[in-house]
């Protein structure tokens, strides 16, 4: 080979090798062009995810205290062990290792991990108020167990276990149905949110603020630097109740199977005590609830989640006989002292007999007797002269047939009746005038719940509808105390002098000679009250009893319903006076020997003493 | 010694010793980064020991320049030599039962075998090729230099080790070049290798790629021979390659399939090549800053030091860093290739196209691996990437290489 032909092909060779190498790089840089320039924003975030771990710091949930601050729902610090799926390595690994540990079902870890699609960095709870020894075990083999997380959580505390289980509500994980909804107000899966009681009403003020914690970490998990956006603590709620109260109304109604007691302040409001009965024990709630345990309290027949004080709707029965008397005095078709056709244990009206309770007959009565005996026969005959529609415009003016507005959830509004509403129940034309006598004693088709009859005694006492309400106040992180919006008062325009015979009346029931509510009576106090005896289709009729007292300037109204228990007189009557002498004399008061104050005569006799 | 001082200072090639000292000098930086503060204690303190290397290596590149050519003619056969006893010592060490903690023993060992191995193939093949008999169109000739490459693949411990393999025909094809191997020869060669990447791409790859291929063929008009010979090789090669798919180890099976498509195992096999990215890229154009690169920092980057020590520069000084070493890298590349040109004696000139077509090969692949572009075939960048031995191995290159160009007019 000739040397010149040699170096003439190598200076073209040369050309070739070096274009080879200055396209190669070229390509390379075109590349970390792409990647460096155009996918810059990218990929930055994508290192800043990598990164970056959030792990929220949930808020101490507000506590919730009676009238006096005794806290009836507090904190208690637990641990929830959680999982953070970008960081899972092996899931089926885990659900053998963690799920026996966490007494979870197996496969749980797996299944979770795939359900989550977004926020992979965010964990997902596995077991809530996991025992110490768990979290002890966790991090002595954190190493194995990628993208197992633990932190502290409050979970609630229920120092006195079942008391106003319904009025508190409970806490639960929030439903993947709500979730949708939530998920501005920053509610994550696993979270738990008030889902009844005030727990629900004044979950906002109660929740607080969630914190954030930035962890800085490794490839492998470890946190390498952190900083955290401190939660904000929920407001502590005050509510009107009145512990002592409440346990005297709790321990009343312990002997009846189901039923209800509300009591509050005629003045204001205010809810003393309010008692639903069967009951369950809200701590069930504060971790994971059983799907058998949350089958059988839901398939209960009792239906002890029911809060019957609020959505327990019932035929008033004679409890409503003040309605008929407010609506004959106002539209003049009776006065003081009209004495309608005299009772002779029923009447006759069309081609039947309408009974009065009292087989032997009332005789003939003024409109303050007939509420005292609680006379059947006078009050159909009210029924039948007003007329079911202005029957309906008093019952409406007393606060029935609406909602109270308590601050509780899902409140029931009741049945008024009124001619628009027979028709559409019956069809027109088809239900007879008959029914004017029978909403005259409160049955037909008159339903009413106990909060309403609470609220409905309150108007009678004072004149004035007012608004029931649980929460009174509101303490912040700084221990200021905040007063929630009421709505004031709303006077009733019902003449006073009705209404004061009414109470005069009402005061007879549990202190006059037929009366029916003697055992509602408070020794050196006038209480008003009405018992009822309501008929109803699901079997024996339901015992009520309405109330306040004292008389004049009334602190405290009551209704209490025990359902399918016989007369008023008989069972609601005596729980109603257990919680009126508890607020009128106080504790110190020994338990009065029911028998001789109550059956010995006239208790306005003992007052003259 | 024939070499001068004066001589020294007047034809020394100061740009390729700028180049090479630019990019250790990258080197130590990166490695300070990515041994700093990070998450993995095992690799602290390698910069200063790379420092020391560093010192080591520039001693042994300046013995090197010194050295008369005439001596690394006569040792390439006997370093050769050494190198291929080495690589038989290590496989049959290797194959005899010794205990796990020989065995690590022995690693730096062999290592230290395949970057000489290196250095004893160029030389080798640089002396037989510059032998003035010598015709690589001659299929005898062609055969030896073939052999020569051969028998140290053959040898490397880990079998089959696609990396090694790759180098020691990046190094082989170039110089073959060189020496006149025909385009049609080269052709012949070349096609096979492509096809079976373009196979293991999927079908429509290798479709375009036979496409092109029956293009270059009626361009260049070649012997019906060769228009045969070369078309039944590709078509064999389309055949066979799902077959030898199939014997491959599953670490390599995987190795191929998650260069193709990362984002399927984005926390196995594809994890390296996906965070290697997200690190470059995140770097942007001006970079996050020395040592404030959380991809590195924080240990999303595997083998930070060594293999993806281009990310770490990448993440933390940019496009503006990254271009800086792609270029540094070329002048480099530029300046041994050009030495090749001007060189006064054939076999000097083979050396540079070896040494040259080494670094460019390592530049190429190991960069390409860290933006996406190569597969990852666990290759350092030269110079750059922190390694002992390889430092040594490559000083002593460039100072050969040096020698040559300061005595090109003798």
């Amino acid at each position: 080979m000739v040397r010149a032909d040699l170096s003439g092909m190598r200076s073209a060779r040369i050309k070739v090798l070096m274009a080879v190498v200055l396209i190669a790089f070229l390509g390379i840089t075109v590349q970390l062009y792409t990647l460096q320039v155009l996918r810059h924003d990218t990929l930055r975030r994508r290192s800043e995810q990598n990164a970056m771990r959030t792990v929220p710091v949930e808020a101490i949930r507000g506590r919730i205290t009676d009238r006096n601050g005794v806290v009836l729902v507090g904190s208690r610090p637990a641990y929830t062990v959680g999982v953070i799926p970008a960081e899972v390595k092996d899931a089926a690994h885990l659900d053998s290792m963690v799920c026996p540990i966490l007494e979870i079902p197996t496969g749980t870890v797996s299944t979770k991990v795939s359900q989550q699609r977004q926020s992979l960095h965010r964990p997902i709870e596995l077991r809530r108020d996991a025992p110490f020894q768990i979290i002890a075990y966790l991090e002595e083999h954190r190493h194995e167990l990628p993208g197992i997380v633990y932190f502290v959580e409050s979970r609630r505390r229920y120092p006195f276990g079942i008391l106003a289980a319904h009025l508190l509500g409970y806490v639960r994980e929030v439903r993947e149905s709500q979730l949708k909804q939530l998920k501005d107000e920053g509610y994550a899966l696993g979270d738990l949110m008030g889902q009844a009681g005030v727990e629900a009403t004044y979950e906002r003020e109660l929740r607080g603020e969630k914190g954030e914690e930035y962890q800085e970490v490794t490839a492998t998990g470890r946190v390498v630097d952190s900083h955290r956006r401190e939660p904000v603590r929920g407001m502590d709620a005050r509510l009107s109740i009145d512990l002592a109260l409440q346990q005297v109304a709790e321990s009343a109604m312990d002997s009846i199977r189901r039923g209800a007691l509300v009591a509050l302040d005629p003045r204001t409001g205010e809810i003393l005590a309010l008692v639903s009965r069967p009951a369950f024990n809200p701590d069930i709630f504060s971790t994971v609830v059983p799907p058998e345990i949350w089958r059988e309290l839901n398939d209960d027949v009792e239906r002890p989640l029911f809060n019957r004080a609020t959505m327990g709707t019932y035929p008033p029965g004679s409890t409503a006989k003040m309605v008929s008397a407010v609506a004959g005095l106002e539209t003049g078709v009776l006065d003081s002292s009209t004495r309608l056709r005299p009772c002779t244990g029923g009447l006759a009206f069309g081609n039947r007999v309408y009974a009065c309770w009292n087989k032997r007959g009332h005789g003939s009565l003024n409109v303050v007797h007939a509420i005292e005996a609680s006379c059947n026969v006078f009050f159909y005959q009210v029924g039948e002269r007003v007329g079911v529609d202005k029957w309906g415009t008093y019952a409406r003016l007393l606060g029935l047939g609406q909602k109270t507005g308590i601050d509780l959830p899902g409140e029931d509004e009741g049945v008024v009746p009124s001619t628009h509403v027979y028709d559409r129940r019956f069809g027109k034309g088809k239900w007879g005038r008959g029914e004017a006598l029978n909403v005259g004693i409160g049955q037909g088709i008159v339903l009413v719940t106990p909060v309403q009859m609470a609220r409905y005694a309150a108007a009678l006492a004072t004149g004035y509808l007012v608004t029931p309400h649980l929460a009174i106040g509101f303490t912040d992180t700084n221990g200021v105390e905040h007063a929630p919006a009421l709505r004031p008062p709303k006077p009733v325009s019902i003449q006073p002098d009705v209404l004061r015979l009414i109470r005069s009346a009402m005061v007879l029931v549990t202190e006059g000679g037929s009366g029916t509510a003697h055992r509602a009576a408070v020794p050196g106090f006038h209480v008003a009250g009405k018992t009822g005896t309501a008929q109803n289709p699901h079997g024996d009729d339901h015992s009520w009893f309405v109330g306040f007292a004292p008389v004049p300037n009334p602190t405290i109204a009551i209704a209490v319903i025990c359902e399918n228990a016989g007369h008023g007189s008989t069972r609601a009557a005596p729980v109603a006076g257990a919680v009126l002498r508890r607020h009128l004399l106080g504790p110190e008061q020994p338990r009065p020997k029911k028998d001789e104050e109550m059956t010995a005569g006239h208790p306005i006799a003992q007052l003259r003493n | 010694m024939a070499t001068s001082r004066q001589q020294l200072r007047k034809y020394l090639d100061w740009p390729l010793v700028g180049a090479a000292l630019g990019l250790v000098v990258c080197g130590i930086v990166g490695l300070l980064s990515a041994t700093t503060g990070t998450a993995t204690a095992r690799v602290s303190g390698l910069a200063g020991i790379q420092f020391l290397w560093l010192v080591l290596g520039i001693g042994v590149a300046i013995g090197a320049i010194r050295v008369p050519t005439r001596f690394w003619f006569g040792i390439s056969y006997i370093l050769y030599g050494i190198s291929i006893i080495a690589l038989v010592l290590t496989l049959a060490v290797g194959v005899s039962r010794m205990g796990a903690e020989r065995w690590l023993a022995i690693g730096p060992f062999r290592f230290q075998t395949s970057e000489m191995g290196k250095i004893g193939l160029i030389l080798a093949l640089a002396r037989y090729l510059s032998f003035h008999k010598v015709s690589v169109s001659r299929f005898r000739d062609f055969a030896v230099t073939v052999g020569l490459v051969l028998v140290p693949i053959a040898l490397i411990h880990r079998q089959p080790d696609l990396g090694t393999a790759l180098v020691y025909g990046s190094i082989f094809l170039p110089m073959v070049y060189w020496a006149g191997l025909a385009n049609l020869h080269l052709l012949a060669i070349i096609t096979p290798v492509i096809n079976a990447v373009c196979a293991f791409a999927g079908w429509i790859p290798w479709l375009v790629f036979l496409l092109i291929l029956v293009g270059v063929l009626f361009l260049m008009r070649p012997p019906l021979r060769w228009t045969v010979v070369i078309a039944v090789i590709n078509l064999v090669v389309g055949i066979v390659t799902p077959a030898i798919w199939d014997r491959l180890e599953p670490f390599q099976q995987r190795r191929i399939e998650t260069f193709f498509s990362p984002e399927k195992d984005p926390l196995g096999a594809g994890y390296q090549i996906i965070q290697s990215q997200v690190a470059i890229g995140s770097g942007g154009l001006w970079g996050k800053g020395f040592l404030e690169g959380s991809q590195t920092r924080l240990a999303y980057l595997p083998e930070t030091h060594t293999d993806f020590i281009f990310a770490v520069l990448g993440e933390e000084f940019g496009f503006l860093g990254a271009i800086v070493i792609v270029a540094l890298y070329v002048l480099l590349i530029w300046r041994i290739f050009r030495m090749a040109l001007v060189a006064n004696n054939n076999f000097a000139s083979f050396v540079c196209i070896g040494v040259g077509s080494m670094f460019a090969f390592h530049g190429i692949i190991n960069i390409g691996m860290t933006i996406g572009l190569a597969p990852v075939t666990g290759l350092p960048l030269l110079l750059v990437s922190y390694g002992g031995s390889s430092l040594l191995t490559n000083g002593l290159a460039i100072g050969m290489v040096l020698g040559f160009g300061v005595r090109r007019f003798e």
